[in-house]
């Protein structure tokens, strides 16, 4: 026994409850993505079908030949690729002008967006509904474009700032020292000494957009402008029937997401943590 | 461009050429700000100071021709009369209360875990695999959670089988319901708990620990007198983050249980979404806005106060 028993006891706990933390994790995307490949019996069997041998394309061919699902993804992806550069960039050069001067009115204002951040989508976009419909913005692309530029904007001027507070104050000042105005110094050194929380916001902002639900919800109705998470609620509705199908559409949804997790998991996780702990 | 606006800008009539350069100087964060603040100020408050003052007037908008009569506090006094609505704030309080803190717990474990040395160089993967929930969306894990606990063809009946537990209707027993909503939100929102506290637990020195170990310290002790107050400003800032996301749950709602059996699992977003698009009473959806806005600036200024402390420390 002694010590070494002690630590294979350890190893066993902790292997243990990992294991047990993967199949809690894990499990119910599996479910999803056997689902999406499932043909018409194996979705409704009893026992379940843990494993479904063959897979076949049939929901697939459901969801995006029969049904248009991959015109709900293009809207969601142009509203996700249009506004991520707008929101980053306003974002980007408020932070900047937040991080490195000290101005009147600067406490208040950083409260402010702070306190628009933690509103509910919702609570935005039931008056913005009202706001829209009369300029024509409502069921209209640019309406969520708008919407979620401006939605994101707290997040990513929070998010900014921190990365921008952290480029050495020297490496400011000696810049200034040698004639560069404030726009020189934000584009030629602010920005390249911060892009991985320039990616990192980029990154978080689409994400936001792919998955964002209460906005598209109230300021969308048509497939002219209804984005994925839409068409995927919208299918729920028929009380099962089509389980096949949005476990196709779901799976289409989550791909574009993984390909994020696993190739820029580093700017992910620091740009979530920066944006989580400092505020 | 904005910064070449500034430089440009003519400074009035200021005489001397240090004060218009210090001017100058002075108004430079303005412009590098003003962008955002214009689309804020356009897109979110206005918006928001719109629904403020609908919040004083009835706007049954299917009908048009009614338009906007002002009510004075009728709105917010004909909301505390609701007993619908005051079962929902009930339900969403209850909600909170167990999920933030079962939450926590978990994430706690879970962080512990993923920090462990044992887990050697398979931790990033682990940390990244755990971490994906959170970037999904709130719609499609709410579907995940329907197909698992769908009564008739669900994994999680048959689950329970395996251990003898008869067939449970998951979506039409108002306490299932809640079940099933409370583990779906937990599966979502735990990788956030989890990400915070983990960056509290890197931030904490191995030296710290080694000094204890040497002074003879059990697991057990460095757990309670070194991880947990060492990691108490990440806790606070999962308390306060988790409580509002918790307070403002909708998405997942809307695809899981929309609010039912009955009203059972409504909470108070959802029946704010219900007032102006179900019942079309703009008024008295406003004024609920704004009740449950004004306890998110209270949770805020709370956030903010922690936020401040962990600076000074």
């Amino acid at each position: 026994m002694g010590a070494r028993g002690q630590r294979i006891g350890a190893r066993v706990v902790v292997y243990g409850l990992v294991a047990l933390g993967l199949v809690w994790t894990l499990g119910p995307i599996y479910w999803m993505v056997a689902t999406s490949v499932k043909n018409g019996s194996q979705l409704f069997t009893w026992p379940p079908t843990y494993l479904p041998t063959p897979p076949s394309l049939e929901n697939f061919n459901e969801a995006f030949v029969n049904r248009p699902l991959l015109t709900y993804a293009r809207n969601s992806a142009i509203v996700a690729a249009v506004s991520t550069p707008l929101s980053v960039s306003i974002a980007a050069l408020a932070a900047f002008g937040f991080s490195r001067y000290r101005f009147r009115g600067q406490r208040m204002l950083l409260f402010l967006i702070l306190a628009i951040r933690m509103l509910p989508g919702l609570i935005i976009a039931m008056p913005l509904f009202f706001i829209f419909r009369r300029i024509g913005l409502v069921d209209n692309l640019l309406g969520l474009v708008i919407a979620y530029t401006a939605f994101n904007l707290p997040f990513n001027i929070w998010l900014l700032e921190a990365f921008f507070a952290d480029v050495p104050q020297e490496l400011a000042d000696a810049a200034t020292v040698d004639g560069a105005s404030p726009l020189r110094l934000f584009l030629s050194i602010m920005v390249p000494l911060a892009a991985p929380g320039l990616v990192a916001s980029a990154i978080l902002c689409l994400l936001l957009a792919w998955n964002e639900f209460s906005f598209a919800l109230i300021l969308t109705y048509t497939l002219k402008s209804q984005t994925l998470p839409i068409a995927i609620a919208g299918l729920t509705s028929d009380r099962g029937t089509y389980f096949g199908a949005m476990a196709a559409a779901g799976t289409l949804a989550i791909l574009p997401v993984f390909a994020f997790a696993l190739f820029v998991q580093r700017y992910l996780v620091q740009g979530l943590t920066a944006g989580g702990v400092k505020g | 461009m904005i910064g070449a606006k500034a430089t440009a800008r003519p400074v009035g009539r200021s005489s001397s050429v240090r004060t218009s350069g210090r001017m100058r100087r002075a108004l430079t964060p303005y412009w590098f700000i003003l962008p955002a603040l214009a689309v804020l100020a356009v897109f979110i408050v206005g918006p928001v100071g719109y629904s403020f003052w609908l919040s004083f007037h009835e706007y049954q908008w299917n009908m048009p021709a009614f338009g906007t009569p002002f009510v004075g506090l009728r709105n917010y006094t004909d909301l505390l009369k609701d007993e619908d609505l005051v079962r929902s704030i009930g339900w969403t309080l209850g909600f909170v209360a167990i999920s933030v803190p079962v939450g926590l717990v978990m994430g706690l474990v879970l962080s512990l875990l993923l920090n462990s040395p044992l887990l050697g160089r398979a931790r990033g993967l682990l940390r990244g695999i755990f971490l994906l929930p959170m970037m999904l969306a709130a719609v499609v894990a709410g579907f995940m959670w329907r197909m698992l606990f769908d009564p008739e063809y669900g994994p999680v009946n048959h689950l329970l089988s395996l251990v003898g537990v008869s067939p449970v209707s998951w979506f039409s027993e108002a306490m299932a319901a809640r079940t099933a909503f409370i583990v779906a939100e937990l599966w979502l929102t735990t990788p956030f708990v989890v990400l915070v506290l983990l960056a509290g637990l890197q931030g904490i020195p191995a030296e710290v620990y080694e000094a204890a170990r040497i002074d003879g310290a059990s697991a057990a002790q460095l757990f309670a007198q070194i991880t947990l107050p060492l990691l108490r400003t990440s806790v606070a800032i999962v308390l306060i983050i988790r409580t509002m996301d918790a307070l403002r749950v909708f998405d997942l709602l809307f695809i899981l249980t929309r609010g039912g059996p009955g009203t059972s699992t409504t909470t108070i977003m959802y029946y704010d979404y219900l007032y102006a698009f179900q019942y079309y009473q703009m008024g008295l959806a406003s004024a609920f806005s704004f009740a449950i806005l004004v306890v998110i600036a209270l949770i805020t200024a709370g956030y903010l106060a922690v936020l401040r402390r962990a600076d000074r420390d």
